[in-house]
This record gives structure tokens, C-alpha cells and sequence, in this order.
């Protein structure tokens, strides 16, 4: 019996140096239940999520087989929900891609260049970090539209300095490193250089920096569409779910409850996630640079 | 216990708990040793002995999860493991103080110093302000820092290394301490000035007793009466400074002193070092320049400096820190491109060199850094570091290059399974093996070794200062050497080049330069380097003070502000460079002066 005991132990045990840290493990369980949520929707949805029943607006949680009950136009919330997530999710998803990509090319670029060209692009990230985002993306949705690729590319273009921050930064730490330095007196290219040392060393601080990213592009598109700029009308995103509950506050809390409790879930997890990540980096990298 | 000792630590264990093992992990196992009333003791031991752990549990602050398991530390007879946490309060920086290797980590930077040391003062001795004032600014003269009442509102880093370490000093002595722990004091000091601050510590033992720490048992050599030597966190052997040294028992203790590099005896020189008679140089350095600009005014670090490397020698460069010593190999390598000057290597003016040309020289000049830990990318496995300048090169198909690694990795006596791991995995030593068998891959003619064993425990220093000449023998390699530790210089090179503030002061075969220096500064290196028999004679010709800033370089000739020979003719004409009759270069007035000291 103790044998066996042992090995389970020994078997939680190397799950635990895998991922490294509870937080790690807590946020990838919680993220996979969102992932068998947007697979299986169509087996998880009660009811129609655009087509309601007007005799039966306003129904509480559980009441007649509506799970988290129904809104004004006595629509499912749960299946609401449940369309929704898919939306929000890869929306999220999307812009944090955009942002990255930006962000690390600028950012790279700045710490690689000197002279003028570094001033110019270090200049254009402070003043993209200051400029209100709200009103870039009045702008782009004022011209375009609201929809899907509106939003996704406004939060990219809005969130990239952040990045660039990050990555200017650690670039040029990891450039003065003296392994950088004993490269360049080989004679290496400066492009096996960014290839070989600098891209994999700022793996594990974009790796982090990318999972608050997305928690944050995830608050942006609930607020975006809560305040009627992003998100189409009638698609049920969590920022217009919460917008259309604003009228029924009194007779529907749910209405409320319901897309904040998803939002604050999915921040959750992501955060538990990069809080996961950050840890297992600092601890290879206390075994690894110590 | 007699009632004059101060210290007694009686059978002490500290033991770290290791995560869901049942062994801790033991670093300091059955201590026993006693420190007496105005005793300077010497605790020596290599990194991993324990000896900052026991350093750490008398002033009860052994961090994490670590605690003495078992044993007494006696303090006047009192058990400081039972006492409470105010009362360790009260005994740190009161009965007990300590003096940390690294003086500008240890101090707050937002701070002004004399802050510090008033605090302490109030604190300790139940003082006013003004009294702790006039306390402070007399214990920051008695350490030897210049207009103390001026100074006391400057911030840490206005201080030089060697003031900032005075300074800690004076922190630990103003309130009377009864003993002083003092781990590795020295060690991130120059070496003449490191002799300044143990002269000084020294001094205070009319008051107190003094524990001093440290790794190299040269440093202990003058001034500690009595030594314990450390290994795995058990005594290894202990006794009177004379005994230890002299006659030691264990032959661990044997090793770490046979480990200290010496002048005289064997040294470890590759035998043909000039086959054909005639020297055929490889490297040559003509009148260089190399200027920085630092805010906003430029300067020169290094300044008409003039160097040959011949084939098959190694060439010596040694210096304090600041003395431009790197920036000359970096130089070297046109990894910074100099102000003025020539350097040819093999023929080839390496100014003019093309992209394509200078790649080449790249691979036939290969630089060792000093710190094996920063010079290794940690995300690299070993074959794929001692693979990067072949593959730089396209030295090979990569079977070739595999094959080539793997022999790399014998001769520079790894592991065969090094190949795949990663640098986190290996030691200090180990690890500027990998640095080693990295620049020998692409077949270099000459090899820079910056500082090669300075950041490496001495034991290791001389194994790897061995390979070194080893494999400069078997691949028929040049060398050029740079370094502070002047013993070590001594041991390795044929010639030596020894440089102040960006200058080229005495430059000749290492043999001559060495054993009768004829600049007052080389002496007063060699005298802080301490070889006995030389201590006397160099004692006059210590070099006060610490080097200038090379921002601002003194006039006339540069050391003359510490020199002991300086006269008004120093101050006002810069020496040159001149040959003397053994083929030494000196740049001095009074060349040779230093002999009749």
C-alpha cells in the first residue's frame, strides 16, 4: 500500500516540476474548462441564443429549465453566455497576437538601431503609451465601424507600446551580456546573434508578459463594447451583455452577474496562468544565472 | 573558559532543512573554535565551506529556513543562540559588527553615509544627535577619510571602493564592539589598496577581536595570529598563523597554500617559448589610443600605449582596476575602435581590415572573459557552445564539428556527457574549461584571456592556469594574459607590461620586471601582493591613497600623487618610456631608485 502511495505522490510530484508551481496547474485546469466551453457549445446551449420567448422575460436562475435565466426579450442567459465566450475569447486572443507582434518587431528594432532612428521609435512609444486609447479607438470604430476585426485591431494597435517597452528593454540587457559580446569576437552576425541569444532569452519575459496581456485585452473588449464601440450590436459579448443589462439592473441582477462572473473567471485564469509562468521563470532562472 | 576570550563557539551545526528529503542539508558540522581579547582570527576556507553560514549564526541572521541545530556560540560567556530576537538587536552593530565584501551593495544609496553611522550611534549609545555627529566624524577620521565633517553628507557612491570600505569599517568599530567579523574585507578591492584596508582593520585590534573571513590564505598571512581552516563546513585543521603556514598537517591545508602562486620555484612556462632565437611578433600595438566619452566630456583609457606579442609567448598585462588593461585587449580585437594607433597582427593592419578580413582575424584571435558565468549563454547546451565559432566559421560539416566538440571536451578534461547539458550544471572551474575549449575550437594562433581565474576559487586558479599552459603548448598558441593577481602573472608569462591609469609604465621580461622592478608603482603592486621576504623592503614604498579617476588623471607623471619617491619634478614633466640596460622599458625620473630602498 505504501508503495503505492509513493508513486502516486512521485506521480504528483513530477506533474508539479513540469509545470512548476500550483498557480501554473490551477490556471491551465481553469482554462481548459473555457476551451470544453467554446468546443462544446452547441451540446451545451438549452435554448436558441438569438430567439426568446416573450412570455418568458425576466425568468430567475433555474426557473423554467433557463439555467441562469432569461433577459427582456426572454432570451437563455446560459446559452447567451456560451455564445458569447467564443467571441471574447478570440477577440482577446487576436489583438494580444497583434500587439505582440508590433510591439516586439518596434521593440527589438529600437534596441538594435542607434542614433536618430532609435529616438523616433522610442518617442512614438511614449507617446502612444500616453495618448488616451479611448479616443483612438472612437476614431477607428467612428470610421470603420463596429464589428469583429474593427475591435480585434483597434486593441492591437492601442496595446502594442507595451511590447515595445518590454522588449527594448530586455534586449538591451541581454545584448551587453558578456556570452552576447564573446559572439560578436567570433564574429558573428548580428542577425544569429538576435537568432541564437537574444530571441530565446526573451522568451520567458514574453511569455509572461503576453499572458497579462490577454487578461487585460480581455477587460478592454468588455469595456469597448460595453460602451457601444465595440462589439456588433446583438452579438452577445460579454461587454454587450453587460450593456444590455444595464436597463434591468433592478428586475434582473443576473443579467449583471452573469457576464461579470464570466469576465472575472477568464481574468482569473489568465492571471493565475502568467502568475504561474512568471514563478517557473524566476526559478529556472535563479538554477540557470545564478 | 578563561575570562579573556570573547568568542566561543563550542560544537556548532547549522543545518539547512532540503525540500521533502528527510536529510538536511548540514553546511557547518561540530564547530569549535575561541577567539581571545584583541585576537585576529582567520577563518579560511573555499566558497561552499561554511564559513559565511558561521559568520551569519553568530549574528544570529542565517537566512531562509536555515538555524543552528545544535551547539553554543558564547559571547562573554553568554549563549547568543538563546537569546531573544531584541536582544540580537541590541548585540548587532553593538558587542558584535560586520564588514561586507562588497561596499557599495551593503550601504543605501539614498543615504548619505554619515547617517548611517549617527543612527548607529544613537541607537547603541544612548546619545544626542550633535554628540553622535562629533562621534562619527572622529571614527571616519581615525579610518582615514580626509575633512570627515564635509564627507559625512556625501552619498555612497561619491566614495571610492577603498573609502566605502574605511567607511564600513567605521561602522562596525564606532560602538565598541567587542568583536568584528569582517567576510572576505578585501576581495572586491585592488591590491594595493586591499594592504590599506587590512592594515587597517589590524589597527583595531588594541580594542577589540576580529574575525576575518576569507577564501585566500595570502590575505591572512601578515596579520591573523591564529587560523582555522574550513572545508564542507568541518575544521579542517586549526593553530597559530606560523604553524599553519609553515607546517600544516592536513594536506588539504597543504593544498590552498601551495595553491597561492608564488614568486620563485617552478614556474609554469612552456619551455620553447622562442624556438628560433629571433622573436617573430604576431601582435603588434603601436602608440594606441582608445577614447570614451562620459557625460559629455571625452577621455582617454587608454593612452600611447605600445605592445609586441611574439609567436609562442605569453605576453602579461597587469594592472589595477580602471587601468585600461581591458580596454587594450578589446582594442585588440576591434571590438572598440581606437582614437589613434596602429595594430598589425601577422602582417595585416588591422585598422584597414575589411569585414570580410576582419572576420578572419576573428577567428584566429579568440577571447577568454573573465566570468565563466556571464560568458556562457545558460539557455545552451555545452555542444552547442563549444560548437558556436565553428559554426560562426563554417569550420566543417556538422558531423566534423561534432566530432570535434566531443575531442574539444577531453582535452580540456569535461565530462563526456558535457555535451548535452546545460551551464547551470557545471562549476566556476568547469565552466571556463567550456570558455577554453570554446576558443580552441576554430584553431586561433593567439589567445586574450581576460582575468581567466580571478572570479574562480584559488585551488581552481592554479588547475586551470596549468591547462592554460598545456594547451597553449600542444596547439602551438600565443597568449596574452591580463590580470591584477601579480603572482599568478608571474608564474605564466615571459613578459609583462604593467599599466597605470591608461599608461604603460614598466614593460621587460617578466623575470626582471618582477624581481627587480624599477618603477616604484610596480613595487608597490609586489609589495601589496605580499611575499614575505619582499614585505620589508616595499613597505616604504607602499603606494598611498587610491589611483585617480581616469576621467581626470593627475598631471606630470600619473602616479607621482601616491608615489613615495615623487619629487616637485614629477608633478610637473611626464616621464617617457625609456629601455634601460636589461631591455626593461620604464617610464620613470628616477628609474631604479626603487633598489635602494
Amino acid at each position: 500500500m505504501s508503495a503505492r502511495a509513493n508513486s502516486v505522490a512521485g506521480w504528483w510530484r513530477r506533474i508539479f516540476r513540469r509545470f512548476g508551481s500550483l498557480e501554473l496547474l490551477a490556471g491551465i485546469a481553469l482554462f481548459a474548462v473555457i476551451l470544453i466551453l467554446i468546443l462544446f457549445r452547441a451540446q451545451l446551449q438549452t435554448h436558441d441564443p438569438y430567439v426568446g420567448d416573450l412570455y418568458d422575460r425576466f425568468s430567475a436562475m433555474g426557473v423554467g429549465g433557463h439555467l441562469l435565466g432569461t433577459d427582456n426579450l426572454g432570451r437563455d442567459v446560459w446559452s447567451r453566455l456560451l455564445e458569447g465566450i467564443r467571441w471574447s475569447i478570440s477577440a482577446a486572443g487576436l489583438a494580444t497576437v497583434i500587439a505582440f507582434l508590433i510591439g516586439t518587431v518596434v521593440g527589438l528594432v529600437a534596441a538594435q538601431v542607434s542614433g536618430w532612428v532609435r529616438t523616433l521609435l522610442n518617442q512614438i512609444v511614449d507617446m502612444a503609451l500616453a495618448f488616451p486609447s479611448l479616443i483612438i479607438a472612437i476614431i477607428i470604430v467612428a470610421v470603420v465601424g463596429r464589428g469583429f476585426w474593427p475591435l480585434t485591431i483597434t486593441l492591437g494597435l492601442v496595446s502594442w507600446p507595451v511590447f515595445a517597452r518590454v522588449v527594448y528593454a530586455e534586449t538591451l540587457s541581454l545584448l551587453e551580456r558578456d556570452y552576447v559580446a564573446a559572439s560578436r569576437a567570433f564574429g558573428a552576425r548580428r542577425s544569429a546573434i538576435l537568432l541564437g541569444h537574444v530571441l530565446p532569452g526573451l522568451r520567458p519575459t514574453l511569455t509572461v508578459v503576453l499572458a497579462f496581456h490577454f487578461a487585460d485585452m480581455l477587460v478592454a473588449e468588455s469595456a469597448l463594447s460595453f460602451l457601444g464601440l465595440g462589439a456588433p450590436l446583438g452579438v452577445p459579448t460579454w461587454g454587450n451583455l453587460l450593456q444590455e443589462s444595464r436597463d434591468y439592473l433592478m428586475v434582473a441582477p443576473w443579467l449583471l452577474i452573469v457576464p461579470c462572473a464570466g469576465i472575472i473567471y477568464a481574468v482569473v485564469t489568465v492571471n493565475l496562468i502568467g502568475d504561474g509562468l512568471s514563478s517557473l521563470a524566476r526559478k529556472r532562472g535563479l538554477r540557470i544565472d545564478l | 573558559m578563561s575570562h579573556d576570550t570573547i568568542l566561543e563557539v563550542d560544537k556548532l551545526s547549522v543545518e539547512f532543512p532540503q525540500d521533502l528529503s528527510a536529510q538536511p542539508n548540514v553546511v557547518v558540522d561540530d564547530v569549535s573554535f575561541a577567539i581571545k581579547r584583541g585576537q585576529m582570527l582567520g577563518l579560511v576556507g573555499e566558497s561552499g565551506s561554511g564559513k559565511t553560514m558561521l559568520a551569519l549564526s553568530i549574528m544570529g541572521l542565517v537566512p531562509g529556513l536555515g538555524h543552528p541545530s545544535s551547539g553554543r556560540i558564547l559571547l562573554d560567556g553568554r549563549n547568543l543562540l538563546q537569546a531573544s530576537d531584541d536582544q540580537l538587536q541590541g548585540i548587532r552593530g553593538g558587542a558584535v559588527s560586520i564588514v561586507f565584501q562588497d561596499p557599495l551593495a551593503s550601504f543605501n544609496p539614498v543615504r548619505p553615509v554619515g547617517s548611517l553611522l549617527i543612527r548607529s550611534v544613537m541607537l547603541h549609545q544612548m546619545c544626542g544627535e550633535k554628540e553622535a555627529r562629533d562621534r562619527s566624524a572622529d571614527m571616519l577620521s581615525a579610518v582615514g577619510i580626509p575633512n570627515p565633517r564635509q564627507r559625512m553628507d556625501s552619498y555612497p557612491h561619491e566614495f571610492s571602493g577603498g573609502q566605502r570600505q574605511r567607511i564600513m569599517v567605521a561602522l562596525a568599530a564606532i560602538n565598541n564592539p567587542r568583536l568584528i567579523i569582517a567576510d572576505e574585507p578585501t576581495t572586491a578591492l585592488d591590491a594595493t589598496v586591499q594592504i590599506q584596508v587590512l592594515d587597517l582593520l589590524k589597527s583595531l585590534t588594541a580594542d577589540c577581536s576580529l574575525l576575518l573571513i576569507t577564501h585566500d590564505l595570502s590575505v591572512t598571512a601578515g596579520v591573523c595570529e591564529k587560523i582555522v581552516v574550513m572545508r564542507k563546513g568541518k575544521i579542517v585543521e586549526s593553530g597559530s598563523s606560523d604553524n599553519i603556514l609553515n607546517n600544516p598537517r592536513e594536506p588539504y591545508t597543504r593544498a590552498l597554500i601551495d595553491a597561492v602562486p608564488r614568486y620563485g620555484g617552478q614556474r609554469l612556462l612552456t619551455s620553447d617559448s622562442s624556438p628560433a632565437g629571433q622573436p617573430q611578433p604576431l601582435l603588434e600595438v603601436r602608440n594606441l589610443d582608445v577614447a570614451f566619452v562620459q557625460s559629455g566630456r571625452s577621455f582617454k583609457a587608454v593612452d600611447d600605449v605600445s605592445l609586441t606579442l611574439n609567436r609562442n609567448e605569453t605576453l602579461g598585462i597587469v594592472g589595477e582596476s580602471g587601468s585600461g588593461k581591458s580596454t587594450i585587449a578589446k582594442a585588440m580585437m576591434q571590438l572598440l575602435r581606437p582614437a589613434a594607433g596602429r595594430i598589425t597582427f601577422d602582417g595585416q593592419n588591422l585598422q584597414d581590415a575589411n569585414q570580410h578580413e576582419l572576420r578572419e582575424v576573428r577567428r584566429r584571435i579568440q577571447y577568454v572573459f573573465q566570468d565563466p558565468y556571464a560568458s556562457l549563454d545558460p539557455r545552451w547546451t555545452i555542444g552547442k557552445i563549444i560548437a558556436e565559432p565553428m559554426h560562426v566559421h563554417h569550420a566543417g560539416t556538422a558531423g566534423e564539428v561534432l566530432d570535434r566538440v566531443a575531442d574539444l571536451i577531453e582535452q580540456v578534461e569535461l565530462p563526456a556527457d558535457a555535451i548535452d547539458r546545460y551551464p547551470a550544471e557545471f562549476s566556476g572551474g568547469q565552466r571556463q574549461r567550456i570558455a577554453l575549449a570554446r576558443a580552441l575550437g576554430v584553431g586561433p594562433d593567439l589567445l586574450i584571456a581576460d582575468e581567466p581565474v580571478s572570479s574562480l576559487d584559488v585551488t581552481i586558479q592554479l588547475k586551470i592556469a596549468r591547462l592554460l599552459k598545456s594547451l597553449q603548448k600542444k596547439y602551438s598558441l600565443s597568449l596574452l594574459i591580463i590580470a591584477h593577481d601579480l603572482p599568478l602573472v608571474y608564474q605564466m608569462t615571459d613578459r609583462v607590461a604593467v599599466v597605470y591609469l591608461g599608461q604603460i609604465v614598466e614593460q621587460g621580461l617578466t623575470e626582471k620586471v618582477l624581481r627587480s622592478p624599477q618603477h616604484p608603482y610596480t613595487a608597490s603592486l609586489l609589495s601589496a601582493s605580499i611575499p614575505e621576504s619582499f614585505a620589508a623592503v616595499a613597505a616604504k614604498l607602499r603606494a598611498t591613497g587610491e589611483p585617480a579617476s581616469p576621467l581626470a588623471p593627475p598631471g606630470g607623471c600619473r602616479f607621482h600623487p601616491r608615489c613615495a619617491l615623487a619629487t616637485a619634478k614629477c608633478a610637473a614633466t611626464a616621464p617617457v618610456l625609456t629601455r634601460d640596460d636589461d631591455g626593461t622599458d620604464v617610464s620613470c625620473h628616477f628609474p631604479g631608485k626603487v633598489d635602494a630602498c
